[in-house]
């Protein structure tokens, strides 16, 4: 690792078209490797860069945007910033926002929970005026020193994502883009519980339930993903909410004509948490999806 | 700017071949939707060969699972081949994804074919 640092911060500024995605992966590539980053810490930031760039490519500019809500021909700007500790990759648009896209059949809303899978921090934010910023944040300090506490079969595990605390967390700022985040996670919560790609159209429905009581939050939204109390669980935990909150959430999976909701999910838990930081103390509730038993 | 390839081969009898090769986005992504479907409209089975990609995102993952899922019954089946020493950042995303929950997933083209043919029994 290079002590040289890009604190200052390195700035890209393209169309926001499908040619831009590969020419901002390499960049940040390029960033990477000037830095004397390992393979994977580049590999996250390429993946990063050319999920963040497609979502705008695909979502911010579109030709049908209401009038009001952002250009029609815009660009996509990305900033990589960072040194020895952590390398933050931050791109933003002034378009439409995916914050009111649905996910599509062009990725299948995999892209946010990949963000936030391979990223230590990732937030979203609605800007005002318009568009979205997205920041990730990839601490290479501790993981090298990580790195070099572990034996090589560890290492190697962890890398491909096999072992490890968090699949995903996010941050959500601004409620606007809450529904589509937790409609993703929710995505692959379903993937990795082994549901099919049919099943996933329900997913989406739960994250409306879930994402309907904006009075519901005593903070900014947090959303995470995690392995549940086996390999074979995904567990989907939001809050901090307000207390009853939970419990007002899992009643709003009561749909009429349709039934409760609460069978997509193996089991719903709402705890009460004190938070490790200001702001994220209160309730918290978590969601389980088991895989299908292979017998 | 295209930063992937896509070459489609005549397998032999039992399927055509999809070699990949470079890093693939969005920019392949329908380029590889549409070399899935020349070959399903010639109801030929598919193996794709990702030995030598050295990048994918979820809109190469979306494709290949709308293009190589079990249910799609009507379509040719599809195994893709993904080597122990193939890119670890492919390796990575099909890992987290569980691509191997949608699809057939193996180590070695001999392998795949093998699937296929199996597909092809049953």
């Amino acid at each position: 690792m290079s002590e040289s640092g890009v604190e200052g911060g390195i700035r890209l500024v393209v169309p926001a078209t499908t040619d831009s995605v590969a020419i901002a992966r390499q960049l940040v590539a390029g960033v990477g490797d000037a830095l004397g980053l390992g393979e994977f810490e580049v590999a996250d930031l390429k993946l990063i860069t050319s999920e963040a760039a497609s979502n705008v490519v695909r979502h911010a500019y579109p030709d049908d945007a209401p009038e009001g809500t952002g250009e029609r021909d815009g660009v996509v700007e990305i900033c990589v910033s960072g040194d020895s500790e952590k390398i933050s990759v931050t791109v933003r648009d002034d378009g439409f926002g995916f914050a009111l896209a649905q996910p599509s059949g062009e990725s299948l809303g995999l892209g946010i929970p990949l963000m936030a899978s391979v990223a230590e921090r990732l937030e979203l934010r609605v800007r005002e005026g318009g568009g979205v910023e997205l920041v990730a944040e990839i601490a290479v300090g501790e993981r090298r020193r990580s790195r070099e506490e572990q034996t090589p079969e560890q290492r190697d595990r962890e890398e491909l994502g096999e072992i490890g605390g968090d699949l995903a967390q996010v941050t959500v700022e601004g409620e606007l883009a809450l529904q589509p985040i937790l409609a993703r996670l929710i995505g692959i919560c379903a993937l990795r519980g082994g549901l099919t790609v049919d099943q996933l159209a329900d997913t989406l429905i739960v994250s409306d339930a879930l994402s309907a009581g904006a009075d519901v939050w005593a903070g900014e939204a947090m959303v995470t993903l995690a392995e549940g109390e086996d390999e074979r669980q995904a567990a989907l935990t939001i809050g901090p909410l307000v207390e009853g909150g939970g419990q007002k959430l899992i009643d709003g999976m009561e749909i009429p004509g349709v039934g409760s909701l609460r069978k997509l999910a193996d089991d719903l838990r709402v705890e009460v948490r004190n938070g490790d930081a200001p702001g994220e103390a209160g309730e918290y509730l978590t969601m389980l999806v088991a895989a299908p038993s292979d017998d | 700017m295209r930063t992937g390839q896509i070459d489609v081969n005549d397998g032999g009898e039992s399927a055509d071949v999809l070699t990949m090769r470079g890093e693939h986005d969005l920019s392949t992504s329908e380029e590889l939707r549409a070399a899935f479907r020349a070959c399903f409209d010639r109801d030929r089975p598919v193996v794709v060969d990702m030995t030598a990609v050295d990048f994918i995102d979820s809109s190469i993952v979306a494709a290949l699972v709308d293009c190589g899922k079990p249910d799609n019954t009507d379509d040719p089946p599809v195994a893709l081949c993904i080597p122990p020493g193939a890119s670890a950042s492919v390796r990575r995303v099909v890992e987290l994804t569980g691509l191997a929950n949608y699809m057939t997933v193996r180590e070695s083209l001999d392998d795949a074919f093998g699937a296929i043919a199996e597909d092809g029994d049953e």
